[in-house]
């Protein structure tokens, strides 16, 4: 039969046996639906973020803190370049407060596409003499730089997406398709009876699927379309038409159409059509029995048809795992998709300013202002530097000053508008002061740590921090749930405030007022030499080379829901970490916090007071992290539509299996209920029948979802704080059983087993079956005269 | 009315098919009186099996009226009617239609769990059954696992299990070989002695009529007394439908 013929035989059949077809036709126009709305949004994606990025960076490179000779060398090069690859599109010149020096900054757009290369051109060709000219400039690459990298991720992001919708796509058309083939398997064996082999039954069903699939596709692309454009709008984004989308999505979903289509034909064209022949009811299905029950206290319906429902349990198991399995992946996204805003309405740090430099001063200075600098509650007083600097030259007198944050740089920076928290840290690694923590069996979990001798558990992972009120102040910013009093551990240096684990995982079993060890010094044994390997084996070699001293602390507080990395932090008061570790109490970096909706031009001063600040410390570096810019891409991309969109295409799969598959399963059961009907049961006692098997149908689904749904939890839990979203990545999760997705879950899946009980019912009590109409015989009534019958 | 286990007057039974009405049972009357053994035979397609679904409450009639043991069975209810089936009647089918998903022993207890006619002889009475229809070995195979005779006379079985008081067979040996079906014939009469029931059978097998006390003719559904106790009605069966067709009438019975 050629293409055509067999075109037109499949729409002729679809039109007349329509009612077989609709289920197929609603699955593949959301399967079409769901390619197109993720490719179509990608591209809108791809195209908006390029212009959110342009608009907000007209630069990939910024150099800051030029001097003159460095910033016009660069724009010479810029200028008198035969081949240009790059441009340099301003450049700033801010004098220094306070002295009569100028520092210049300059933004650089790379050319070409590939801004990799240029990058290392322009490192390669300048670098050296941009260095010779000065040492005290920095370099940062703008996200406009980052997005080939953010292309290729949004790239796999949209192939996993794809793929993961065909392989469902292809479960769900195969499940549908198998329902279908078993339900007409006895016409499969009278066509191949008769002649026909693989080759012709799959040219006729793929057909038929592709004929249903032209059918949705543009509806589906209407649709489609229609709501990323208000979703686009809806948030403020442009949006443009795709049209290599419009056809992915239709070739996609053909594919998804033909695979499950290929393995069930092929699957049917390996049975002898005897096989099928002979299968015309549901035999096929039946658990045969070692014995017989003993029916004959039984009641009917009750637990005469329980007993029918256990015998067909194969088809039972196989429709409750087939339609729960898509709930539970319901809820699965619905799960993901409240995670990832989640980590959306994170506050990120948008600086990090690194307090790595040393403010030159006057000698003479330094001795006459003593007096002035005792009454400074830090290392160097920032109002002493005011003053200092007014007065001094800046090249021939020099002291040196170590600054750090201290009370008074918290001040400063707090007066500036935007900012909205302020992240110290003052810490040291146990790994470099040849400490660890230990703790008893009991109080560790099953996996992490090394073991000594003892059967206790040491962990090399500790990061000794130290704690004090404003430290505190953001865990409470953050919300963190504390355990336990966290001013004891401020104002006590027996008491330590630990977290619940590492790696976003919960690896200790403390609780308030246990008692843990920290080695405070060690003897060795042995030499113990290692290259690398992760903390707990080389934990393991220095239980073995050294003898370790041990000192006790008092777990005063327990922190939840902390983001933890790799390193744990052990937080304790200054006293007890400069008595651990021999180090003095110094805050070299910090993060801040930005409020994420001041305005572009408040952000633009902040920045610019933020390295007015930064002038008054010479090699204060402030990074910028783009957290802002970034977070607004990641809303822009509207990721949590496609997951809720996900999630709604899959939970009406649940029912559509369920009402598919049963109005088969119970037309062929029709002559059953025949003969119960005949051995004199009544049309009640039908219709309770068919309530017990929906009963239990909805009852064993209930469990079984409610269980796998509990499972499935506690996986995507694990999941995404150890693989997903990498450890200490700002968001902790922690286990907990959504309660809306979880009821509409459960509540779909109960009423579609309930339901796809009843509705055979109805359709055979209105299959006009004489005795089910109840009416009594009323005489000659219903007779039809000769004269009317024409005979 | 007295004195007859079942009686049938002018009973209409009419299919509608798009824009014609076929006419499958055309006032028919017969009587059947306590123990007899009734066959209905006739053509294919000529109305007997549509007749026994009525006589045997499985269907409505348009007109007419069906007694069985003196209770007019077309006026009552659908759940009257299915508790008077499940205690006086048995009904054998052609394609024997056995639960699937029941063992043979399930499968002939049926009945009883419709209906408890259970009394302190049923569990003698099942084994007696059990025993003449030779199942005995296979009472807890599916009814896929039985052989076609095999499923026959579990089917037979399952409408003698409530001891009915009128046996209703459609063509029960239709899908029976020779031997089968000859066995099969002889277990239903023996049965029948051993019971004391009213059988009424359909068949299209002369062979098999003949063993019968009465023996009516289904002619396009209309339904002519062929044999009784005083003997055959007509010297051949084409001069019998000439005669009838052209009187219109079948002889009447005393």
């Amino acid at each position: 039969m050629s293409l055509f013929k067999n075109l037109s035989s499949a729409k002729k059949n679809i039109t007349y046996n329509y009612k077989r077809y609709i289920c197929f036709l609603v699955i593949l126009f959301l399967i079409q639906t769901l390619f197109a709305f993720v490719l179509v949004l990608y591209a809108n994606n791809n195209a908006n973020e390029l212009n959110y990025l342009e608009d907000e960076y007209d630069y990939h490179l910024q150099l800051q803190n030029l001097t003159r000779d460095q910033f016009y060398y660069i724009l010479d090069k810029s200028n008198n370049d035969m081949n240009p690859y790059f441009e340099v599109t301003r450049g700033t010149e801010t004098q220094i407060s306070g002295t009569s020096n100028v520092r210049y900054d300059m933004y650089i757009k790379f050319l070409d596409r590939d801004v990799d290369f240029d990058y290392n051109v322009f490192n390669s060709s300048l670098e050296k003499d941009i260095a010779e000219l000065g040492e005290n400039y920095q370099v940062f690459l703008s996200p406009l730089y980052d997005y080939e990298d953010d292309l290729f991720i949004n790239t796999f992001i949209c192939f996993l997406t794809c793929l993961f919708i065909f392989v469902c796509g292809c479960i769900i058309i195969y499940l549908l398709d198998s329902i279908m083939v078993n339900h007409y398997k006895f016409q499969y064996g009278i066509y191949m009876t008769f002649g026909a082999n693989f080759k012709k039954l799959f040219k006729t069903a793929f057909a038929e699927m592709f004929v249903l699939s032209v059918m949705a596709f543009i509806p589906s692309q209407i649709v489609t379309n229609i709501s990323t454009y208000a979703m686009l709008k809806g948030h403020g984004q442009p949006y443009t038409f795709n049209l290599l989308s419009v056809f992915l999505s239709l070739i996609l979903c053909i594919c998804v159409a033909a695979v499950p289509v290929f393995i069930n034909i092929k699957n049917v064209s390996r049975k002898t059509p005897l096989y099928l022949i002979s299968a015309l009811d549901n035999t096929n299905l039946i658990s045969s029995p070692r014995a017989s029950a003993d029916i004959l206290d039984y009641t009917f319906p009750g637990k005469l048809e329980a007993l029918s429902v256990t015998r067909f349990r194969k088809y039972g198991i196989k429709l409750i795992a087939s339609t729960v399995s898509f709930s539970l992946l319901f809820f699965g996204c619905m799960y993901l998709g409240a995670s990832y805003l989640k980590t959306l309405d994170y506050r990120k740090p948008e600086f990090t300013i690194n307090f790595t430099g040393r403010k030159v001063v006057s000698e003479e200075k330094d001795k006459e202002d003593d007096s002035k600098e005792d009454d400074t509650s830090g290392d160097g007083s920032i109002y002493d530097i005011f003053e200092n600097d007014k007065q001094k030259d800046d090249k021939d007198k020099s002291t040196v000053y170590d600054f750090t944050y201290n009370d008074e740089i918290k001040d400063y920076l707090y007066s500036f508008e935007g900012i909205e928290a302020i992240i110290k840290n003052c810490s040291t690694y146990a790994i470099d002061i040849n400490s660890h923590v230990k703790l008893s069996k009991n109080q560790a979990r099953l996996f992490g740590g090394e073991t000594n001798e003892n059967g206790e558990r040491c962990y090399l992972n500790a990061l000794y921090t130290v704690l004090d009120r404003e430290v505190a102040d953001i865990f409470d910013y953050f919300g963190y749930k504390i355990e336990g009093d966290i001013d004891k551990v401020i104002n006590d240096s027996s008491y330590v405030a630990i977290p619940y684990g590492y790696n976003n995982a919960d690896k200790f079993k403390l609780s308030v007022g246990d008692t843990i060890y920290i080695a405070t010094d060690s003897k060795m044994l042995h030499s113990v030499y290692y290259v690398s390997g992760d903390y707990d084996y080389i934990m393991g070699l220095m239980l073995e080379g050294y003898e370790f001293s041990y000192a006790e602390y008092t777990v005063g507080a327990i922190i939840r829901d902390m983001p933890v990395g790799v390193e744990f932090p052990l937080y304790m008061n200054g006293e007890a970490y400069t008595r651990l570790t021999g180090n003095e109490v110094i805050y070299d970096s910090i993060d801040i916090i930005v409020n994420p909706d001041i305005s572009n031009d408040t952000y633009d001063a902040l920045l610019s007071d933020l390295r007015h600040a930064a002038d008054y410390y010479s090699n204060m570096v402030i990074h910028n992290n783009n957290s802002k810019v970034l977070g607004e891409i990641e809303k822009n991309k509207n990721y949590s539509s496609v997951y809720l969109f996900v999630a709604i295409v899959l939970l009406s799969v649940s029912p559509v299996l369920w009402f598919f598959s049963q109005i088969l399963f119970y037309l062929k059961r029709r002559p059953e209920f025949d003969m119960y009907f005949s051995f004199g049961s009544s049309k009640r006692q039908i219709r309770k029948a068919y309530i017990i098997d929906g009963i239990i149908y909805a009852s064993v689904s209930a469990v079984v979802y409610t269980l796998m749904a509990f499972l499935l939890s506690w996986l995507l839990t694990a999941f995404l704080n150890s693989v997903f979203y990498a450890p200490g990545e700002y968001v902790r999760f922690y286990y907990s059983l959504p309660a809306i997705p979880y009821i509409i879950g459960l509540l779909v899946t109960c009423a579609a087993a309930f339901l796809s009980s009843l509705l055979p019912y109805l359709t055979y009590i209105n299959a006009c079956h004489p005795i089910f109409t109840g009416k009594k015989f009323e005489g000659k009534k219903d007779i039809i005269s000769e004269g009317e019958t024409g005979l | 009315m007295a004195n007859y286990m079942l009686e049938a007057n002018d009973v209409i039974r009419q299919f509608k098919q798009y824009d014609s009405v076929i006419t499958a049972v055309d006032r028919c009357s017969l009587k059947v009186e306590d123990g007899e053994f009734v066959a209905i035979i006739g053509a294919s397609g000529s109305g007997k099996s549509t007749l026994l679904h009525v006589l045997a409450g499985l269907d409505r009639p348009q007109g007419g009226s069906v007694y069985i043991r003196g209770q007019n069975i077309t006026a009552m209810s659908p759940d009257e009617l299915g508790v008077f089936r499940g205690n006086y009647l048995g009904i054998v089918f052609q394609k024997h239609n056995l639960i699937p998903q029941l063992t043979a022993l399930e499968n002939i207890l049926i009945p009883t769990v419709m209906c408890d006619k259970k009394d302190h002889t049923f569990q003698e009475h099942l084994k007696k059954l059990i025993l003449a229809l030779k199942i005995g070995n296979r009472l807890s195979h599916l009814p896929s696992e039985l052989s076609g005779g095999q499923q026959q006379r579990v089917a037979i079985a399952r409408a003698l299990i409530n001891r009915p008081q009128v046996l209703f067979a459609d063509e029960p040996t239709g899908n029976l070989d020779r031997k089968n079906a000859d066995e099969v014939l002889e277990l239903l009469l023996e049965l029948k002695k051993m019971i004391g029931q009213t059988l009424i059978m359909v068949t299209h097998d002369m062979s098999i009529a003949d063993k019968a006390d009465k023996i009516y003719m289904m002619d396009n559904g209309k339904l002519f007394l062929y044999k009784d106790k005083q003997g055959y009605y007509k010297t051949s069966y084409e001069l019998e439908m000439k005669a009838a067709l052209e009187s219109e009438r079948a002889k009447p019975l005393e």
